[in-house]
């Protein structure tokens, strides 16, 4: 996250996201700076009209996730392998592999074998 | 001069303009927000200019640049919320980037024997950037000269014809025209390569 500074005045390089509860300890922080000089404005944003689009997402089985742990397939490649759109992979991959890398660390191991994703999915009641 | 800070309803917060602060404004404003996210996220930058669009205007996203640091804090954060809260993204833009990032990453990893886990791992993903840096430009580069080699075929097949009608015609000589047609042939070779 970059902070712009030019002869004496401050922005963001975009804007940035927060979560609720930290918005508001956000807000009660930033005023202690600022005081008066402030005011906060709740706005809506531009939303993305999704139009009449019918979304019919596929479970993903076990196996799918055997597959979504191997990183030496791409995203493609596994699109083709499950039948499941690109993006599908992309939302699904980067939090599966995070939970299983976290699981990783915590057991000493250094490379995620398909034996140890067996084992996380059994871990986790999957398999 | 007043200033708002603007709450969007997707959680996206903004500055409805660049703000004027004080030294000291300025200095605790920045220890401000690397309290709030992870500091070796936050890069203070002198600019020429500021951006002339908020938070609130026609734009759908913000997409902001991923650096080294950031993936190191993606990587080395194993819940979805702390990532969030480190990085100031949204839950879907860490998601859909991640999903990109992370298999190709460790899949690059395992190639070159090297494991982010134990050693300089910002090290590492700052390699890793730079190798697909560089792959992204020979492509281009690639792209590029295809293109030219595309062109340069097109307008040498609409000349050969031209100037085999005019042989013998001013300076349009045989010996030129084989010239061109072997260009045309060596053109034709590099492409299918």
């Amino acid at each position: 996250m970059k902070i712009y500074h030019k002869d004496g005045f401050v922005d963001f390089e975009a804007p940035f996201y927060m979560r609720d509860q930290q918005v508001e300890k956000f807000i009660k922080c930033i005023e202690s700076i600022f005081g008066d000089r402030m005011v906060v404005e709740r706005i809506i944003e531009n939303k993305k009209e999704m139009g009449d689009i019918v979304r019919h997402p596929k479970k993903f089985s076990d196996e799918d996730l055997l597959i979504l742990g191997n990183p030496e397939l791409d995203n493609e490649e596994v699109s083709i392998k499950m039948d499941k759109s690109p993006f599908a992979i992309q939302m699904k991959r980067g939090n599966f592999l995070m939970r299983v890398q976290d699981w990783a660390i915590k057991k000493g191991k250094d490379r995620v074998t398909e034996e140890d994703i067996k084992e996380f999915l059994k871990e986790e009641g999957k398999l | 001069m007043n200033f708002k800070l603007l709450i969007g309803d997707k959680g996206n917060v903004d500055f409805n303009r660049p703000v004027d602060m004080t030294k000291e404004e300025k200095d605790r404003f920045i220890q401000l927000i690397e309290s709030f996210f992870d500091r070796d996220v936050i890069k203070v930058k002198n600019v020429e200019e500021f951006r002339d669009w908020r938070v609130g205007g026609d734009r759908v996203q913000y997409p902001r640049v991923w650096t080294g640091e950031e993936y190191e804090v993606l990587l080395k954060t194993h819940l979805l919320e702390v990532a969030i809260d480190k990085l100031g993204r949204s839950g879907m833009a860490i998601l859909v980037q991640d999903g990109i990032w992370r298999p190709r990453f460790l899949s690059w990893c395992n190639k070159n024997g090297k494991n982010p886990f134990e050693e300089d791992t910002l090290k590492i993903i700052k390699e890793f950037m730079k190798e697909q840096e560089d792959l992204k430009k020979l492509k281009k580069q690639k792209i590029k000269q295809k293109r030219e080699l595309l062109e340069k075929k097109e307008s040498l097949e609409e000349r050969i014809p031209k100037l085999e009608r005019l042989e013998g015609v001013g300076d349009v000589t045989k010996e030129g025209i084989l010239k061109l047609k072997q260009e045309l042939e060596e053109i034709k070779k590099l492409l299918k390569d």
